[in-house]
């Protein structure tokens, strides 16, 4: 593992990685969310730790989560999406750490053994999180609508699946292709799965799409201080076009992924390495060109993009609906 | 002794079974509920349209001009903070009567009456509202109980805090209450509370809305000091922690010591409003307002005869109940000077209005409201024309915790649209008459609440410190 990294590593830190690789792994497809690794490979932190006071501690998270990041910011783990859910996932934990020893009258043994035993529940979160977004949600689909969304994200996946399945709901769902990993398809086929009709359009068609649709929902990699969220390219675009043809946008988003994070621009997101811009299925003369003049032309594979609070209209989240200005008094309340 | 475990109309009735004339009064207030008794009499079913207009349609019975004398006078009585008044008296006899032992049980028989309310009068939302409001505060009274009060600044160690999970109500992530309620630093409180004294309540119910959330794995369990049969309850009770149900001697007097405040609020409202009405109307200034609204009336009025602020009051009819013609009379006759239009006139009118003034039917959980029909033109036309919209209306049962998606199954009424007169036999031509608009938080500028002046975008955070996420958002049987 330490191979793939810039610089050496403790063997803490290697651990660490190891630990979250490990995690990650196939994660694709299976229920673990970024930030729930992170918080897994925390409580295993806290396990091995030798440390006898809780700055001992808290200094060894703080290492891990470093490590962590620097893993994030050097190799593609997330599969072309932000690291914000593992930074918010791992200050969250240790907001619960350091809360834990308030709690248990500062005593340090007290806390950890609480900690370690809580720690359990955490393999369910984001499955119960993802439930309770859904039975929140779920009422915002109406029978005949058209819903218009943007890539693969579990937690829409599953709303619209409770409403089609739970609640026999008949509606259909237009879906952007979502490049450039494309989750659109797979999203795709997740609601034909569900006998949901689906269409499939290219992601420069959501300007001809949004005009079918009656509302847009969207999941989030993370959301941020002022109400507004990170998501996945083209986001922002869409919330722009649904403003302008004044069709609801909604986010739905597990609380564990709101970050202490106050961006003012596109320019102020973490940058995440995705190595050079594909061209997955189109190579068509005009690429081939493009490839020949490299050193003329500067790609920008950017694959995250950010949607001020004003293009929102409300959020479902497991804190039940918010507003958008909601946002910040939940996260004064996570980090107070 | 008679206990409670299901918020059904069965068991509520089992358990009011030796209070006979408590069930007789709930009852009574039941059958007038359906018989639409407090149905609001703007909107009856008979026009109040002059008979001398020309050309007016022939159904109008010769005795029309009594019957609207009638209804004038119900109006009067039938008010919805009357109605709501009388709900809370009959809800404050029932709870001040029985001998419930436990704020558990007593959420179950409040949870039971809004199962009631709602089956007899649904398309209301301010009985609901009433009850998830007094829900909100047996649950605070209890939590106050539980916990010792911490000392202000100081960070408070409790030992009592058990070590297991399951008995600790919040999940893994929440912050404990008596912790971050201590934490918060005095910046925190004040910034963000806009009354300190609601900053205890508003933390505590922040801290059951996360808990709620974050709570991983079913932590709740009614072992501890459960009630005497926790497998018989159901309902929202299910999910309360097991002290809900333990016997705490202060607990009723501080419950009905409560529930007068809340029905002190409901009396008062008017004149907190009212307070306001300075600060927003101002001399030669010219304010349109739509059809008939009491608040609005009072406020106009107390701006013309306290403030003594000489205006002008342009009123859209209303059409087809014609509100405005009544409004119109009511303030001419007090000396304000009142123009009325058509409704059809307001996009005229609009560009010399200053202050378009809206009542609320409802105020939703995004920070719409529920205003009558046509309101949502006014809105509309004075955004275009650069008026601002200011909708005046009471807190206390009008604001909703349901987004209007869940609002719009519930709350529009329809009445008989016998009054429209196309004068048409044909079968193929439908008539309608819708009630109620909904004016999206866009178009809102201001709130004028018996709570002070409110953004809409603030919403949110009023209705996180009067309501509880737990309790229902609609009570369905």
């Amino acid at each position: 593992m330490a191979a793939l990294s810039p610089s050496p590593l403790s063997p803490e830190v290697q651990i660490v990685v190891a630990d979250l690789l490990n995690f990650m792994e196939g994660s694709e497809h299976s229920d673990v969310a970024l930030p729930v690794a992170a918080m897994k490979v925390m409580l295993n932190v806290i396990k091995r730790s030798k440390a006898i006071t809780m700055t001992g501690l808290l200094s060894e998270l703080e290492a891990a989560k470093t490590g962590m990041l620097g893993l994030a910011a050097s190799k593609d783990i997330c599969g072309f999406r932000s690291h914000i859910p593992l930074q918010s996932g791992c200050e969250l934990f240790m907001r619960y750490v350091t809360r834990s020893f308030y709690e248990m009258s500062s005593d340090f043994e007290l806390c950890i053994k609480e900690v370690l035993l809580r720690g359990e529940t955490f393999a369910g979160m984001s499955l119960t999180a993802r439930q309770s977004i859904a039975e929140h949600g779920c009422e915002f689909v109406r029978e005949g609508q058209v819903i218009l969304t943007h890539g693969y994200s579990r937690v829409v996946a599953s709303l619209l699946k409770m409403a089609a399945e739970k609640q026999k709901k008949n509606f259909s769902v237009i879906v952007l292709e979502g490049r450039p990993e494309g989750g659109g398809a797979r999203a795709a086929a997740v609601y034909a799965e569900a006998n949901i009709p689906v269409t499939v359009v290219l992601d420069s068609a959501m300007g001809y799409a949004m005009e079918k649709a009656d509302l847009v929902i969207v999941g989030a990699e993370g959301v941020v201080e002022n109400g507004g969220v990170v998501n996945k390219i083209g986001t922002y675009a869409l919330g722009i076009t649904a403003k302008a043809l004044n069709t609801p946008f909604y986010v739905a988003a597990e609380s564990y992924k709101f970050a202490r994070l106050y961006p003012l621009n596109q320019a102020d997101l973490p940058r995440v390495e995705t190595g050079e811009l594909r061209f997955a299925d189109t190579t068509t003369p005009e690429v081939e060109e493009i490839d020949m003049k490299k050193d003329l032309i500067t790609v920008d594979n950017c694959v995250i993009d950010y949607t001020p609070a004003k293009y929102i209209t409300l959020l479902f989240t497991d804190l039940g609906v918010l507003t958008p200005s909601a946002i910040s008094d939940e996260l004064i309340r996570l980090y107070a | 002794m008679p206990h409670i475990y299901s918020p059904t109309s069965e068991s509520l009735r089992t358990y009011l079974s030796t209070h006979a004339h408590v069930l007789l009064a709930l009852d009574t207030f039941l059958l007038s509920l359906r018989l639409g008794e407090f149905n609001n009499p703007s909107y009856s079913d008979i026009p109040s349209r002059p008979n001398e207009i020309p050309g007016s349609p022939s159904f109008r019975a010769t005795d029309s001009g009594e019957l609207k004398e009638e209804i004038n006078k119900e109006g009067r009585k039938v008010s919805r903070s009357a109605l709501t008044l009388k709900a809370m008296e009959l809800v404050r006899s029932i709870v001040g009567t029985t001998k419930w032992t436990s704020a558990g049980e007593l959420l179950i028989i409040l949870e039971a009456l809004g199962r009631l309310f709602h089956s007899s009068y649904a398309k209301d939302p301010c009985l609901s509202n009433t009850i998830r409001r007094l829900m909100n505060l047996v649950r605070t009274v209890e939590e106050d109980l539980k916990t010792p009060q911490p000392t202000p600044g100081a960070l408070s160690v409790n030992t009592n805090l058990p070590l297991e999970g399951n008995i600790v109500p919040s999940g893994a992530l929440s912050p404990p209450n008596n912790i971050s309620r201590s934490t918060s630093t005095p910046s925190m409180t004040s910034a963000f509370a806009q009354n300190s004294n609601n900053t205890d309540l508003l933390y505590s119910n922040l801290d059951r809305f996360r808990s709620d959330s974050i709570s991983m794995s079913e932590t709740t369990t009614l072992t501890e000091e459960g009630p005497p049969n926790p497998t018989n309850v159901s309902g929202i009770a299910r999910k309360l922690p097991g002290y809900f149900f333990s016997y705490k001697a202060e607990f009723r007097q501080m419950v009905m010591e409560g529930f007068q405040e809340v029905i002190d609020d409901l009396e008062e409202g008017r004149r907190e409003i009212n307070e306001q009405a300075g600060l927003h109307i101002h001399s030669n200034e010219i304010i349109l307002t739509y059809s008939l609204s009491r608040t609005i009336e009072n406020f106009l009025l107390h701006a013309h005869q306290k403030e003594k602020r000489q205006f002008h009051v342009i009123i859209a009819e209303g059409a087809p109940h014609f509100g405005g013609h009544v409004m119109a009379n009511k303030l001419s006759s007090k000396g304000v000077r009142v123009t009325v239009i058509n409704d059809s006139a307001i996009t005229a009118l609009m560009p010399r209005v200053n202050l378009l003034l809206l009542p609320a039917h409802a105020i939703l959980a995004n920070g719409g409201v529920v205003a009558p029909s046509g309101s949502h033109l006014c809105a509309l036309s004075a955004l275009a024309n650069k008026v601002p919209t200011v909708v005046v209306s009471s807190l206390t049962f009008k604001l909703c915790p349901m987004y209007p998606h869940e609002g719009q199954d519930i709350m529009q009424d329809f009445v008989s649209p016998a009054f429209l007169g196309v004068g048409s036999e044909s079968d193929n031509v439908d008539l309608i008459c819708p009630v109620h608009d909904y004016i999206p938080p866009e178009l809102i500028k201001l709130f004028i609440t018996n709570v002070g002046g409110v953004l809409p975008s603030y919403v949110y955070r009023l209705l996180s410190e009067v309501y509880c996420v737990e309790d229902p958002i609609v009570f369905k049987g």
